[in-house]
């Protein structure tokens, strides 16, 4: 196991059936497919342009829409976010050479590699989402006094595979990541990060990295649907 | 599954370019594509397959492109024999051929040759990248070399492998079977 992965113990008894059950019968966003949709629903400004999950705007809507964000402002996180990221999202031409050119180096990767970029990579499940949250219970294995918390789960069916990549983050802020499978180990589940692969978990198992700095992907060319629980913590600065 | 030793000096690099350059058969739509797999296995037509492979083509359809197998006869040269393979012994190979996104599911192989001494044999013609991966049971194999050759302890050991990465990844398998007189 590589250094920056810490096995931190099980932690099976901390999950309720409930929240089991009802993350397993949840179908979640398809991702990156649907990122924007599932995006939509808690930044207003994107909202009133996000009409149906499956509607590509023509360039007019696409050119007003532009103009409208600059007409922003651009100390808004949300704004900032929407032209950084949302806005390419919008173009019709997304999916085109010409279209990702727009887009950062991860999304030219992908698209380079013949990557659907607007693929089915996994389903995303988020706290708003779900009846409940984590945190009210907060994990055992958590040390979440003063620090930002945010947590989702992946889930993987036969199939789905997420392409290795590099997590953005802050160099400045230390980040801790939990990766936390809710379901046992099965032949074909990968989660693979730096040159290890971790394998025979079983539901409950935690382990902890500081920053997937390494090159790390997953996928699931099995038979069984892989759920895991991500968690990440931060410290944020007197700045944030 | 555990490695016996690098020939990386035994592979030719016309060997490399002929598979960068065969498409072979797109696994499994080639394969359904003009026959009726299923339909030929219940008649007796066709060697039964394993269950873990109906598994595959029941969970993942079979219209799409999984992989590209490259079988020896698609190619203009024939291969020098592997170093490590007994003298006395006949041998067979092919290649697999993952762009990235591509994978083969879990599964069992089928052992075709009635030799119960039969090997096989994994040898990647590429170094390894990021988000190649190869797992046989529980173990993954990572950091490999081209050229480096490993032996399955067990034919019918659960194995899998994907290409999650951005590179191409090309692995030859080589399976030593019968008498070389017989």
């Amino acid at each position: 196991m590589s250094e920056k992965i810490e096995y931190i113990g099980n932690f099976r008894d901390w999950i309720k059936d409930s929240w089991l059950s009802e993350v397993t019968l949840n179908k979640g966003f398809a991702m990156p497919r649907n990122s924007l949709r599932n995006e939509a629903r808690f930044n207003p400004w994107l909202k009133q342009f996000i009409h149906d999950i499956d509607h590509v705007h023509t360039k007019a809507e696409y050119e007003e829409i532009k103009r409208l964000l600059e007409l922003e402002d651009d100390n808004d996180p949300v704004i900032k976010h929407a032209k950084d990221i949302s806005l390419v999202y919008l173009d019709p031409i997304r999916n085109t050479p010409q279209g990702a050119a727009d887009f950062d180096e991860e999304f030219d990767m992908y698209h380079n590699s013949n990557y659907d970029i607007f693929g089915n990579y996994f389903s995303l499940i988020e706290k708003f989402d779900l009846s409940f949250d984590i945190m009210d219970d907060p994990p055992p294995f958590l040390e979440h006094k003063d620090k930002h918390i945010t947590w989702w789960f992946s889930k993987m069916s036969p199939g789905h595979r997420m392409p290795v990549h590099v997590d953005r983050a802050k160099p400045d802020i230390e980040i801790n990541k939990y990766w936390m499978p809710w379901t046992d180990y099965s032949p074909g589940h990968i989660f693979s990060i730096g040159d290890k692969v971790i394998t025979d978990y079983k539901a409950g198992d935690v382990y902890k990295f500081n920053y997937a700095g390494d090159w790390h992907g997953a996928c699931n060319i099995g038979y069984l649907d892989r759920i895991v629980l991500q968690i990440t913590d931060y410290k944020p600065s007197r700045n944030i | 599954m555990h490695f016996i030793n690098n020939h990386a000096d035994w592979i030719k690099d016309h060997w490399i370019e002929q598979a960068i350059q065969k498409t072979g058969y797109r696994i499994p739509f080639d394969f359904f594509k003009n026959s009726k797999v299923f339909e030929e296995e219940e008649k007796g037509m066709r060697q039964s397959m394993d269950p873990s492979e109906i598994a595959i083509y029941r969970t993942y359809g079979t219209t799409g492109t999984f992989f590209h197998l490259l079988e020896a006869q698609l190619f203009d040269f024939e291969l020098d024999r592997p170093p490590w393979i007994d003298n006395n012994k006949k041998f067979t190979w092919w290649m697999t051929k993952m762009y990235p996104g591509q994978y083969i599911p879990a599964h069992q192989d089928v052992i075709k040759r009635d030799d119960p001494d039969s090997k096989r044999y994994w040898v990647p013609l590429f170094d390894w990248q990021p988000g190649h991966v190869f797992m046989y049971e529980s173990e993954t194999f990572t950091d490999y070399k081209a050229g480096d050759v490993f032996l399955y302890d067990n034919l019918r050991a659960w194995h899998c492998g994907i290409n999650i990465g951005t590179k191409l990844r090309l692995i030859m398998q080589v399976t030593e079977y019968g008498d070389i007189n017989d």
